[in-house]
């Protein structure tokens, strides 16, 4: 176990060049992929992209869109059609074992975690990672602590409720850290408090070194943690970049965002509107700025007689840039996935 | 890239980024044993129930063959007592694994699973490894139950345990490739069902062959079943094996070392 008095590898490898080098060049470089399943379907289609070392770089895209495909390419688990996948100097198409020996990984599915106690899971992969016993203790008591779910760590993984297993989840992803790592909708059913904690925890490792890729359908949740994105739609990239440069294209729009009673239907949306898309009770939609007079004065009526609760009027988010993207055609629930359906 | 705050963080200095590449055969052992500790951990509450199932399995089919043949003579019985502990190591190996494979992929970790860093063929010897212990037991249990019900002398030599690790081999590897090729898990289901009501019922295990029409005798002499029930047969009693026992070892080693290449070839290769 290295002891809070070793050097900092941090200052270590910058003294070592060849540290330094295997660690701050360990990008993940996603080049020109392409991914046809026996099928025909083309699930994955020229996709470009990189997530370097140190950055937060999001995956954005509806249900169906490649994302998963995409990912399970990084893990050796899907052969690439054409294209090229590296991790640093690693040909990951090459080296499907290096791959996975790099890269931590929380996909979205169930953890095997029956009846392993939540302790033992994280430990466990920790020991697989290659970590020593002592130091994988010593952060998963780290982890626990951070993350407040120490009351849990006992209980086997069937008795946790789905907020606290992903956490586990997660938990087992970060426990040894590694050059690469891969969440896959993190934050689903975790408590709003826990939440906070767990977005502190990535961007902790990404401070690390580590290159993160977060897979999420939750726009809002993406937009405050993510350093770049890459918005996936039908197996391509639609659009790269910091959420800032993403967002410029709706500059001089607004965003309207009103919210109705549960099942209650919309009301029409006046044309110099967008067409409104609809999460459970919210509904949005972009204008342009000169046209907000006359959308207060709409909205406020509306919302007088009781057809919204509440309205909000401000500034566009990336959740209009990505409506826009994606194409308001699409279903919301695709678009934005079952979290955030309430 | 690299926030000041990390710099400092104690905790950043505990567990530096792991970026060093494992590999050998100490990586893979390691692996094996931790996947072994998974499996068992994790089975935790199922595993003491379903040794206790398989046990009262075993000992029930050597009982129920004694009511389909009533009185048989010494040699059918040994030939019902030995063939009662093929059953279950050919169940295990045909159906159990391929199961878990199944199941894996029904309730969405076969994807966590197989994305760990453990070499493919660790992760599968696990896999075998624990469910042997949930096997193997019942197989004894048979042949004492069978031994005792029939009344017939075992001579056991110590050959039989090269013999029962070649027959759980062989079922565990053909088992664990469909599990892992057949993309439908449904589909896994009906093919091992199917298999090992084939290898129980149209298989020379319990009774000789020379009862099976001309065609299915000469296909079976190319085929795993009869010889695992011959090195159990021959290993397990005196005399009841005609010849040498050698090209039956033969057969089960080159079906070994081929199914686990094929495992091999199935389980990492990338659709």
């Amino acid at each position: 176990m290295l002891s809070a008095l070793a050097p900092d590898p941090l200052e270590e490898a910058r003294s070592s060049g060849i540290a330094a080098e295997r660690r701050w060049d360990a990008a993940l470089r996603v080049g020109h992929l392409e991914k046809v399943y026996a099928s025909g379907t083309r699930a994955n289609d020229d996709i470009s992209l990189t997530a370097e070392p140190g950055e937060v770089f999001g995956l954005l895209g509806p249900n169906g869109a490649g994302k998963t495909t995409l990912v399970s390419q990084v893990m050796g688990l899907l052969r690439p059609t054409r294209g090229s996948l590296h991790l640093g100097e690693i040909d990951l198409i090459e080296r499907p074992g290096a791959a996975r020996q790099l890269t931590a990984y929380l996909p979205q599915g169930e953890l095997p975690i029956e009846s392993l106690r939540a302790r033992e899971a994280v430990e466990l992969v920790g020991r697989i990672h290659g970590g020593d016993a002592a130091a994988v203790r010593t952060r998963a008591d780290e982890l626990f602590r951070t993350l407040e779910v120490e009351q849990w760590e006992d209980e086997m993984g069937a008795q946790l409720s789905g907020g606290v297993k992903r956490l586990v989840g997660f938990m087992m992803a970060a426990v040894m850290p590694r050059p690469l790592v891969i969440l896959d909708e993190p934050t689903n059913d975790v408590d709003p408090l826990r939440r906070r904690l767990l977005w502190q925890e990535i961007r902790s490792l990404a401070d690390r070194g580590s290159a993160v890729l977060l897979v999420t359908h939750n726009v809002l949740e993406a937009e405050r943690a993510v350093d770049r994105l890459a918005v996936i739609n039908e197996g391509r990239v639609v659009a790269q970049g910091t959420p800032a440069a993403l967002k410029s294209g709706d500059r001089g729009r607004l965003r309207i965002e009103v919210t109705v009673e549960p099942r209650a239907d919309l009301p029409a949306f006046p044309p110099y509107l967008a067409e409104p898309v609809r999460v459970g009770r919210r509904a949005f939609s972009t204008l342009l700025e000169t046209d907000a007079p006359r959308a207060l004065e709409w909205v406020r009526d509306l919302t007088a007689d009781g057809s919204f609760e509440e309205f909000e009027l401000g500034a566009t988010s990336l959740e209009d840039t990505y409506v826009r993207l994606v194409g308001r055609g699409t279903d919301a629930e695709a678009l934005f996935g079952e979290a955030t359906g309430g | 890239m690299v926030s000041a705050t990390a710099i400092g963080d104690r905790s950043a200095a505990a567990t530096p980024l792991a970026t060093e590449l494992r590999g050998g055969p100490g990586y893979w052992f390691h692996t094996y044993l931790l996947m072994v500790r998974w499996e068992l951990l994790n089975q935790r509450l199922l595993l003491p129930m379903m040794v206790v199932l398989q046990i009262l399995l075993g000992a029930g089919m050597a009982l129920g063959f004694g009511l389909l043949i009533d009185d048989p003579t010494p040699t059918e019985a040994a030939f019902l007592a030995t063939g009662a502990t093929v059953f279950p190591m050919m169940t295990l190996g045909l159906t159990m694994l391929p199961q878990v494979v199944a199941d894996q992929k029904l309730n969405g970790t076969y994807e966590y699973v197989f994305g760990l860093p453990v070499p493919r063929m660790a992760m599968y010897f696990a896999g075998l490894t624990v469910w042997s212990v949930v096997g193997l037991p019942s197989a004894a249990v048979a042949l004492g139950v069978a031994a005792w019900r029939f009344e017939i002398d075992l001579a056991i030599s110590p050959f039989v345990l090269l013999a029962a690790f070649l027959v759980i081999s062989v079922a565990s590897a053909i088992g664990y490739a469909i599990g892992h090729g057949v993309s439908n898990p449904r589909m896994t289901n009906v093919i091992t069902q199917v298999l090992i009501f084939v290898v129980i019922l149209f298989s020379p295990v319990s009774f000789p062959a020379e009862r099976l029409p001309g065609w299915l005798q000469a296909t079976h002499e190319w085929l795993p079943p009869e010889h695992a029930a011959n090195v159990m047969r021959g290993t397990l009693t005196d005399g009841l094996v005609e010849g040498s026992l050698v090209p039956s070892f033969a057969v089960l080693t080159v079906w070994a070392l081929g199914s686990w290449a094929l495992t091999a070839w199935v389980i990492t290769r990338r659709r």
